[in-house]
């Protein structure tokens, strides 16, 4: 019907911009390389719950595009006219461009390369607590699912864009994986992301009560996988810190069942070994031996059981 | 020319080769097969130590001089990496030659691209232990996404332990799955760029338990993960904005999971690599080559920084490599 001016091929879907008119359309594409049954089923899904989910963080708010319409595989919403986050952190990042950063609310504070930036971020971690606060964890937290703008010379806000792995919960597990998505975004994009990383946070602890827990279990989930360095580093602190007081407890009151099972209890709790332990529950009557010996060791064993299972 | 030696034995397979600029001169290899259920890794360093001079003999007979020894320092099994790391420190002693530590998975990736003549792709790892979706920016080879739990290889083999198959298990699923035609919805796990396999382990268990066809399961969890897989890689490549991928490891010689990257890249109008099936699986030739690279960069390790790091991350490497290849291309165009 209406004469299409620009199609934007993203991962998923094609955006189509049309004329003369402040309307996007998103449709998922079929993908070829997967069957049929899955293929459905992922979009319709996506799409249906990409719109619910995009006028609920609306509803709550949290700038996301207003929609008009939508079918099995299509949605039709406002057009958001701005510039993706990554372009704004990659131009800012680069270059000084002092007349683009140093405008708006930063304006007499000394305005630095990225300082611009970094108020972007804080925005960004400020809508994302919003979003978390309601339940809602975006699932592709990327900048390039973000989009700035600015309204008449007024501070600069965000949109977010692409809510098609989006879903309802409210676990600090869930939160912290959509944090962990979007930093993990600023380090493969972004050169000077610890800034960015910063704002994000302080943003997200203004609008979310739990800011603390969430970041804390981000640091946990770097350490499921990457980051190894630092968190041998942390095993070995927390080793040797279990060690001491094991044995101060021990001069105390000789074994008594009480002390075991608090014992083991804080054992469990210690982050780096919740998610190893999961694949080694085998291994997890171990964690009563008395023998000090045994359990100085443990983190490092599970630990290695972990990666060290089956590795070709 | 140098003359570079590559020992690699981070899991069951043990391999040595020797390479040059040009070609691999020598390769010779044992693979330590487990009687029953998985790799047992004392079980396989012992294999190893076992065959470890018979191998290494056999690449070397015919040469009068190494110019270094490269051993694949991580990530991998420990009591696998040391006994190859022993044997890699003493042959540097004993030759006097500089010994290089390597990093398996860029070793992946390195004679993928030497081989298939990829400039700057996304690479999607598989293997046992590891499912990572990488590309180089800026000195290194980021993680762009990964796994959270267990590698796609170990998912396919513990699946295959519970059909009864024997180790490895990936080539008999896909034999299975090659016959299946009836699609069973499993968890599709895809958080971000980030994926999660061993829920669908459990799921595809379940299915047979209710008494699914073990055809069809293995063909619906070969659908679901690979699916899993190849969306991620295509969000790198939308992401960033690259033309190119490349398959590397074990899990990577599955014809099903080559077509869907082949489709989804041909879709993309991005080209698709895919090395030799000797070089995906676990092979001294890519330990060797990237020791090679690392070598002519001027990058050495010293005895006492050679202790084994079985937790060895791609991105932990700084890349010396890339930017000396760029300099000699350059220079080379110029005359």
């Amino acid at each position: 019907m209406m004469e299409c001016i620009q199609r934007i091929q993203c991962a998923e879907a094609v955006v189509e911009l049309e004329e003369n008119c402040d309307l996007v359309c998103k449709r998922r594409v079929a993908k070829r390389y997967r069957v049929k049954e899955i293929d459905e089923r992922l979009r319709r899904e996506r799409t249906k719950s990409e719109a619910k989910i995009i006028s609920e963080a609306r509803r709550r708010g949290v700038l996301t595009p207003i929609i008009f319409d939508i079918s099995d595989y299509e949605i039709v919403m406002e057009r958001v006219e701005g510039v993706l986050a990554r372009e704004v952190f990659e131009r800012e990042g680069e270059a000084d461009e002092g007349s683009e950063v140093g405008e708006g609310s930063e304006v007499g504070e000394g305005s630095e390369v990225g300082e611009g930036s970094e108020a972007v971020s804080e925005k960004i971690g400020e809508f994302v607590g919003v979003l978390h606060e309601n339940g809602i964890i975006h699932g592709d937290l990327t900048t390039s699912n973000i989009i700035v703008v600015r309204r008449d010379g007024r501070e600069r806000t965000v949109y977010f864009i692409d809510f098609g792995l989006s879903f309802y919960e409210s676990s600090v597990e869930a939160r912290g994986v959509d944090v962990h998505v979007f930093f993990q975004s600023l380090q493969g994009t972004h050169e000077r992301h610890e800034r960015l990383k910063d704002g994000f946070v302080r943003g997200y602890k203004k609008s979310s009560p739990d800011a603390a827990r969430v970041l804390k279990r981000v640091e946990e989930i770097e350490h499921r996988g990457r980051y190894v360095k630092r968190k041998r580093e942390k095993t070995e602190n927390w080793r040797r810190e279990k060690t001491e007081n094991w044995r101060r407890e021990k001069k105390k009151k000789t074994s008594t069942p009480k002390f075991q099972d608090t014992h083991v209890r804080e054992r469990y709790n210690h982050p780096s070994e919740q998610h190893a332990c999961k694949n080694s529950t085998k291994r997890v009557p171990a964690a009563n031996a008395e023998d000090e010996r045994d359990c100085t060791r443990r983190p490092g064993s599970c630990y290695g059981q972990r990666n060290g299972d089956e590795r070709n | 020319m140098s003359l570079i030696l590559g020992l690699e034995g981070t899991a069951w397979n043990l391999s040595a080769a020797v390479v040059n600029e040009e070609r691999v001169v020598h390769e010779a290899e044992a693979t330590y097969k487990p009687a029953h259920g998985g790799i047992h890794p004392r079980e396989a360093a012992q294999h190893h130590a076992a065959e470890l001079r018979g191998v290494v003999s056999r690449v070397l007979k015919s040469l009068s001089k190494i110019d270094a020894v490269a051993f694949s320092q991580g990530p991998g099994m420990g009591p696998c990496l040391r006994t190859v790391a022993t044997a890699a420190r003493a042959l540097s002693l004993a030759l006097k030659i500089p010994l290089v530590g390597v990093n398996h998975c860029l070793a992946h990736i390195e004679i993928g691209r030497w081989q298939c003549g990829a400039e700057d792709p996304v690479v999607l790892y598989v293997s046992g232990a590891n499912s990572q979706v990488l590309a180089y920016r800026a000195g290194r080879y980021r993680v762009l996404g990964e796994t959270l739990d267990i590698g796609i290889g170990n998912a396919l083999d513990k699946f295959a332990r519970h059909l009864g198959l024997s180790h490895p298990g990936g080539p008999k699923v896909e034999e299975l799955a090659s016959r299946g035609t009836k699609f069973i919805h499993l968890p599709y796990v895809v958080k971000g760029m980030d994926l999660s396999f061993s829920g669908l382990v459990t799921a595809a268990k379940d299915a047979l338990k209710v008494g699914e066809e073990k055809e069809d399961v293995c063909y619906s969890f070969q659908e679901t993960a690979f699916a899993m897989l190849t969306e991620v890689t295509e969000r790198a490549v939308a992401h960033l904005g690259k033309e190119e991928v490349l398959l590397a490891g074990g899990v990577g010689a599955n014809k099903r999971l080559q077509g869907m990257l082949q489709t989804m890249c041909c879709d993309r109008g991005a080209r698709f690599f895919v090395p030799d099936a000797k070089y995906l699986k676990d092979n001294g030739a890519m330990i060797a080559y990237l020791g090679l690279l690392m070598f002519e960069s001027g990058e050495t390790t010293p005895i006492e920084k050679s202790a084994v790091k079985p937790n060895f991350r791609p991105d932990e490497v700084e890349v010396g490599w890339r930017t000396v290849a760029l300099k000699a291309l350059s220079e080379r165009l110029e005359e």
